[in-house]
Formats: C-alpha cells, structure tokens, sequence
C-alpha cells in the first residue's frame, strides 16, 4: 500500500514537472505553469486552487474515487485503521505530500518540506514525505490493471478541468492535459511489474 | 552408530537451532510498532500494506467516500440501477447464485470475505447488450452486515469505436433511468478518444444516496478502457 500511494506520488510529481518543461520549452507561451503566469492570467499553480486547491482535489480524489474502488481501497487499508500502524502516513499526511510535491515541480512549494504534522496519526504524528520513486522503485509489484485504474481516476478528474482556453482557477488547457497524460505514459514501464497480478492488492515481488 | 556421526555435528546443529530461533525472534521484534521506523531503514519493502482489511476498515473506506460524494449532493436518487442487482439488498448468496447461473469464476479480492472480482464476464450475465462484448471484470463490494454496495465494470483494449458505443450505450441506459449527468468531461466521440494517451470522456450522476459513474479512457497500446460503477452512499 505504501509503495503503491507513493509511487503514485512520484508519477504525479514527474507528470506536473513534465508539464512545467514543456510549458518552459514553448517559450511560456501559455504562461501555464509556475507560481506567476502572464500578465493578466493565473499560473497553472494558481489555476490549480494553489496548495489549498491542491489538497483538496487530491482529497476529493483519494476520498470519491479510490477509497470506493474495490480493488484500490486495499492499498488504503492502514490509513482505516485504528491506530494507522507504525511507519503508516494517514490519508490527511498522504494528500498534504502530494500536492506539495506537485507545488513544488511548478515551483510554488518546498518538497519534502517540514515533517507534516497529523496528532490523529498516534504511530507517526510527524510525517516526513519522501522521494518514492528512488526509494520504492525496486520494490514496486504494480499490476498493469490497477495501474491502468489509478491513471484512469487521474484522467477522468482532471478532463472535466480541460477547457479551450483556461484562465480561471479550476481550469487547464488541453495542452497541460496532454503534458501531463505523456509524463505519466513515460512512467508505466518504471511502475507497473510485468509479473504482478494484473489486480487485486498489493503482493511482494 | 555413534562412531559414524562426526563429532562436530551436534554442536553444528545446536549453533543452527540457536541462530534460527534468535533470528525468528529478531525478526518478531523488527515487527513490532516500536521498531517500525528502524525496520523501514532496513529495508523499504518490509512495510508491507495490509491488504486483508477488516469488514471494519472495508465498511471505514466505503463510508469515508460516500460522505464526499453526499457533500456535492442535493437530491436523493429518483432510482438506483445498478446492473440487475439490487444496492444494499442484494446479498453474498445472491451473488454466489448469479455466478453460478451465468457460470461466471469469481474470487474474493485479497482474501477480503466483502471484497469481490468476477472475471470474463458475459455482458448478457449483467443485462448488457451481447454487442458490448464480455467484461474483463466486475467487481462487487458488501457491508459488513452482507448487503451490495459497490458494482465496478472494467473493459480494456476496446478500440475508440467499440468505447463510444459501450460507454454511449450505458450512458444512455443510467441516464433514463436516473437523469442527466450532473458532471460531465470529455466527449464521447472517436475523435476526441482517438486524440492520444489519456484521453477519457467521464460522466458522474452523483446522488445522496447513489452515484453512477460511466468512463472511457485511451491507455495508448492498451486500447481504450471502459468502466462503469454503481455506487451506494447511503450513510
């Protein structure tokens, strides 16, 4: 479950800094990324609800998509639990990490930051977030059909978003959605283990 | 006999018996809570998720979704299709007999008793037109008191065509019986699904009490994926 949350966090981080090095390369055209946009436009930081906006739809999607999917909520089954085990992040420490680490690939944030403090969380009130892809890399036994879900949520969150011209907050370019769906296609080959059951919840390699 | 027995065996033997009895014991230590962080050092991949969840934490999950789901709610639900079976009355032994008629293999998902996936199934076995082609899976999930709460639909490698059609056709079957999606994204067009990786079109008809989803989303060589789910969020 760990592996499989925080390599979710790592795809996310090289997704929004993939989609901060396409905006770069066009020149900031778009002025779709970063903490500051063009003059008279929001940044896609700021396009994206800053942190606040951030935690939340990161919330919303862990809460209304993953925690009612049959087969992903048994990745999430620690953070149910009464206590959260030892060395176990709480969903409150899970979102305030991703959505830091995508601020901070527009810029807009410091990952990992301060330790993120959660006293509900008894085992671990002081959660400090990690580079998972590095640390978990290895370890990862990601099935292609849980992976094909998880970006499947991701997708179908973020397109009711895409808008032809995005300039207010809650909304993105077809641009920024196709920067972000590359990056992600990019991590399939370091996630998904072609030996792991397709399904179901996370086995050792 | 004893002649035959190298002399230095039996203290091979207690040294072996020793070492394993005090590794098993380290390693027991290494599992408690206190010696979590240290074990997390050692190696990452030690902390393994907990994948048999308790009907507690299944139920925990459930309802932390449906209390999100409710909170951009207005209305309750004019009806509740949900594939042929019936949310938050069908049963596990429902389920069992609908497997059985449709001779349809399913397995509980992690080992979890509420957690359920069917594989290769008939569209016919869940009221689908023979047209949409036989689902890779469905899912179910139940309470922990036994009632259905959850039905998840997955097909992949569908191409855009067979996408548009499957998910136009759901659409349109939730939609007269439920209402117009209150969310939309996407479009369910070729065009738009064939436009490259993660293209999707989605449709949410969110309820207090029901929440029908119906998505399609391009994964490159993988096809097209489709989904549907019907979710219970009654509190």
């Amino acid at each position: 479950m760990r592996m499989f949350k925080l390599s979710v966090i790592g795809m996310t981080a090289a997704l929004a800094l993939s989609a901060v090095g396409c905006s770069s390369s066009d020149s900031g055209s778009s002025g779709s990324s970063g903490t500051t946009g063009d003059s008279g436009t929001l940044s896609l930081y700021e396009r994206l609800g800053g942190k606040t906006g951030l935690e939340s739809f990161v919330q919303s999607v862990v809460e209304t998509k993953i925690l009612t999917d049959a087969d992903l909520k048994t990745f999430f089954f620690a953070q149910v639990a009464t206590p959260i085990p030892a060395g176990s992040p709480s969903a409150k420490q899970i979102v305030v990490c991703f959505a830091r680490f995508v601020g901070t690939a527009l810029q807009a944030d410091t990952y990992p930051g301060a330790p993120v403090n959660d006293p509900a969380n008894t085992n671990n009130p002081n959660h400090t977030c990690r580079d998972m892809v590095k640390s978990h890399r290895p370890f990862l036994n990601i099935g292609t059909a849980n992976f094909d879900k998880f970006i499947g949520y991701v997708a179908t969150s973020l397109m009711p978003l895409v808008k032809p011209t995005a300039t207010k907050a809650g909304e993105i370019t077809q641009a920024e959605f196709e920067a972000l769906a590359a990056a992600l296609n990019g991590t399939k080959g370091d996630i998904v283990n072609p030996g792991a059951p397709a399904s179901g919840p996370f086995v050792k390699p | 006999m004893n002649a035959a027995v190298p002399a230095y065996l039996p203290r091979v033997a207690v040294g072996t018996g020793t070492a394993a009895v005090v590794l098993t014991c380290l390693v027991g230590v290494l599992h408690l809570p206190f010696a979590a962080p240290l074990l997390r050092r050692l190696s990452p991949a030690s902390l393994c998720p907990i994948t048999h969840g308790t009907p507690a934490q299944i139920d925990r999950a459930h309802a932390i979704g449906g209390a999100a789901i409710r909170a951009s709610a207005t209305a309750s639900a004019p009806s509740r299709p949900a594939l042929g079976f019936e949310l938050d009355k069908t049963t596990r032994g429902d389920l069992d007999a609908w497997a059985t008629l449709n001779r349809v293999s399913c397995e509980k998902i992690g080992g979890n008793e509420n957690l359920r996936r069917c594989t290769d199934v008939p569209a016919s076995a869940v009221g689908e037109p023979p047209g949409a082609g036989p689902l890779e899976e469905v899912s179910f999930e139940l309470r922990g008191t036994g009632e259905l709460v959850n039905v998840e639909t997955m097909r992949r490698h569908l191409s855009p065509e067979q996408a548009v059609r499957i998910v136009a056709e759901r659409e349109a079957t939730i939609a007269s019986g439920v209402g117009a999606p209150n969310k939309t994204g996407g479009e369910a067009t070729v065009a738009h699904l064939s436009r490259g990786f993660l293209s999707s079109y989605v449709a949410e008809h969110t309820y207090l009490d029901y929440r029908a989803t119906v998505s399609a989303t391009n994964l490159g060589e993988t096809g097209v994926m489709a989904r549907e789910q019907y979710l219970s969020v009654r509190p």
